[in-house]
C-alpha cells in the first residue's frame, strides 16, 4: 500500500526547470531516501509534497497525517520554546506529552528564546514539532545538516524508533551513512529528474561497471600474461585487480596461481561504496 | 478561538521583547511627545488645544507605518511562514494577531498621551472622551491597514525602512500636526490628503465628523483587506 504517490511533477522557476516529470511511489512503513546534489530539486519536490509549493503539472497524493521538519525552518527570534510548542499544539489540537519533551531534550530549553538556541537545539525543536502529533508520514529535509555528534546520535535514535514503529519516513540527506543505515529504498534526483530508484544494494550492484578484487598469495606472482583482469596495485603480496566479470577473473587468477605453483591465501571482493555510485550517477552525462 | 487568542497574546509579548518594535511603538513617540509638547506649548498660542490629538496622530502614524510591518516581515519574508504553514497555522491569523497586538500598543500609547499631556503641558482634554477614542480607533485601524500592506509586500528590512519613511515623513509634515496645513501651498495640501495622518487628525480635531474622511478610511480598510487576502493566498500557494 502506498503512502505517497508522486505523479509527473513538473516545476519551473521562471525559465529554469527545477523538476521535470518526477514520479515516485513511497510505500507505507517504508523509509525512503531522497539523494541529489545541491540544486537538484530535492527540497522543491519535498515542499510540493508538503503543500508549501504548487507544481506546474502533476500531483502529489498523501495517504495519512504528515509531520514535517523543513530544511530551513525557523521561528520568530523572541518566541520562547514553550510558547512555540503551545502555539503549535493549540493549532494542531493536540496535547503535549511531557515525557516527549524530556526524550527530545527540550525540557531544559523550554524557557529560552528561539534566537538563543544552538543549531542542534533548533533542529530538535523542529523535529519535536513535526512529531508531537504522532503523524503517519514524516518528512525530514536534511535533518542532520550542521548538527554536532551528540545531536546527530539523538536524531538517529529518534529515526530508528520511528522506523521500528512502522512510520513512513521520507528523508532527504547528503549523509550517505544515514541513508544506508535507515533507508529501505532511495531515489537519486539529478537535474530535476529521477536518475535512480531502488535499494542501496541495488544502487551499488546494478550500476557497477567494474569490480575490484584483492588476492593475497603466499609468494610473488608474475602478472605478464593477464588477459581478463587488470592489475591495479600490490601491497605485501596482496594484489588488487580490476575486472568486469567476477567469475572470469577468479578463473584467470586461479589458473595463474596453479601454473605458478603458488597458493591463494585470501580473496576479497571490494564493492564500490554508495557514495562512489552516487557520485557516478550524479556526474554521468 | 483559544488558539487565536493565544496567538495574539504571544504576538503582543513578542512585540514587547523586540527592541526595534518597542522603540517605534513607545520610546520615540514618548520622547517626541515630551520634546515637541514642550516646544509647541511655548511657541504656539493655542497648542494646548490640539496637543493631545497631534501627538496621538504622530504616535499612531509611527507605530502603524514603521512598527507594525516589522513582525509581519519577520514572518512573511523568511522561512517562519513555511514553519507556520506546515504547523497548520493560517496566514490570516498571523496577520490578524499582529494587527490586534499593534492596535493595543497604539491604544496604550494614545492613553498615555491622553493622561500625561494635561499634567505636563496643561493640554486641553477632548470634550467627549468616548467620541475621541471611537474616532481614534477608526483612525488606528485605517493606519494599521497601510502598515499591514507594507509588511506583506516588502521583502527586506532596508526596503521596508525606505517605504515606511516615504509614507511616514510626508504624513507628519503635511497632515497639520506640526503646523497648520492652511499655510501650505494648495498642491501640498492636496497631497497631504493622501495620508492617513491627515484623515486621522481631521477626525480628532474637528467638531463635526467628516463623512468624506470616514468614507476614505472605510474604503482604505476594505481595499487593503481585499489586497491582503489576495497577497496571503499568493504566499500560501506560491
Amino acid at each position: 500500500m502506498d503512502a505517497i504517490i508522486i505523479e509527473n511533477i513538473k516545476k519551473s522557476y521562471g525559465n529554469k526547470e527545477v523538476l521535470n516529470d518526477v514520479s515516485l511511489k513511497i510505500k507505507k512503513g517504508e523509509v525512503f531516501g531522497l539523494l541529489g546534489v545541491n540544486g537538484a530539486g530535492k527540497t522543491t519536490l519535498l515542499e510540493i509534497i508538503e503543500g508549501i509549493r504548487c507544481c506546474d503539472n502533476g500531483s502529489a497524493q498523501i495517504y495519512g497525517t504528515v509531520g514535517v521538519q523543513l530544511q530551513s525552518s525557523t521561528l520568530q527570534d523572541y518566541i520562547k520554546v514553550k510558547e512555540a510548542i503551545n502555539l503549535f499544539a493549540l493549532w494542531k489540537k493536540t496535547e503535549i506529552n511531557k515525557s516527549d519533551l524530556i526524550k527530545f531534550d527540550i525540557k531544559e530549553i523550554e524557557n529560552q528564546y528561539y534566537k538563543n538556541l544552538s543549531t542542534g537545539q533548533k533542529r530538535r525543536l523542529h523535529l519535536f514539532l513535526a512529531l508531537f502529533t504522532n503523524p503517519d508520514i514524516i518528512i525530514l529535509d536534511e535533518p542532520t545538516a550542521g548538527l554536532d555528534v551528540m545531536s546527530r546520535v539523538l536524531l538517529h535514535k529518534q529515526i530508528s524508533e520511528l522506523k521500528s514503529k512502522g512510520k513512513t519516513i521520507l528523508i532527504a540527506s547528503h549523509d550517505m551513512d544515514e541513508i544506508k543505515q535507515f533507508c529501505d529504498r532511495i531515489a537519486i534526483i539529478k537535474s530535476g529528474s529521477v536518475a535512480f530508484v531502488g535499494t542501496c544494494d541495488e544502487l551499488v550492484l546494478n550500476t557497477v561497471q567494474s569490480y575490484l578484487i584483492e588476492f593475497t598469495f603466499d609468494n610473488k606472482v608474475d602478472l605478464d600474461n593477464l588477459k581478463i583482469c587488470k592489475y591495479v596495485k600490490e601491497t605485501n603480496q596482496t594484489y588488487t585487480f580490476e575486472c568486469y566479470n567476477i567469475s572470469q577473473c577468479l578463473n584467470e587468477i586461479s589458473l595463474l596461481a596453479i601454473n605458478s605453483n603458488i597458493n591463494i591465501t585470501n580473496i576479497n571482493l571490494i564493492k564500490d561504496s554508495l557514495e562512489v555510485r552516487f557520485v557516478d550517477i550524479a556526474n554521468r552525462g | 478561538m483559544k488558539a487565536i487568542i493565544y496567538h495574539t497574546i504571544i504576538q503582543f509579548k513578542l512585540d514587547f521583547r523586540n527592541k526595534d518594535v518597542i522603540v517605534v511603538f513607545y520610546l520615540v513617540p514618548i520622547m517626541f511627545f515630551l520634546f515637541m509638547g514642550n516646544i509647541f506649548t511655548l511657541i504656539l498660542a493655542d497648542a494646548d488645544k490640539y496637543l493631545i490629538q497631534s501627538m496621538t496622530i504622530f504616535s499612531v502614524s509611527m507605530g502603524a507605518m514603521i512598527g507594525m510591518p516589522h513582525p509581519l516581515l519577520e514572518v512573511f519574508s523568511t522561512d517562519v511562514k513555511k514553519a507556520f504553514k506546515v504547523g497548520g497555522i493560517p496566514y490570516f491569523i498571523v496577520v490578524l494577531s499582529n494587527f490586534i497586538s499593534a492596535f493595543i500598543h497604539l491604544m496604550i500609547m494614545s492613553i498615555i498621551i491622553y493622561i500625561v499631556a494635561p499634567i505636563l503641558f496643561n493640554a486641553q482634554i477632548p470634550s467627549n472622551i468616548l467620541r475621541h477614542f471611537m474616532l481614534l480607533a477608526i483612525c488606528i485601524v485605517g493606519s494599521l491597514c497601510i502598515g499591514m500592506l507594507l509588511g506583506l509586500f516588502t521583502k527586506s528590512v532596508s526596503k521596508l525602512t525606505m517605504y515606511s519613511q516615504i509614507l511616514f515623513l510626508p504624513s507628519i509634515m503635511l497632515s497639520g500636526i506640526m503646523f497648520p496645513n492652511e499655510i501650505l501651498p494648495d498642491a501640498l495640501q492636496k497631497i497631504g490628503l493622501l495620508f492617513p495622518a491627515t484623515w486621522g487628525y481631521g477626525l480628532l480635531v474637528n467638531d463635526n465628523i467628516s463623512k468624506s474622511i470616514i468614507m476614505i478610511i472605510v474604503i482604505t480598510i476594505i481595499g487593503s483587506t481585499i489586497i491582503c487576502a489576495f497577497r496571503l493566498k499568493k504566499l500560501e500557494y506560491k
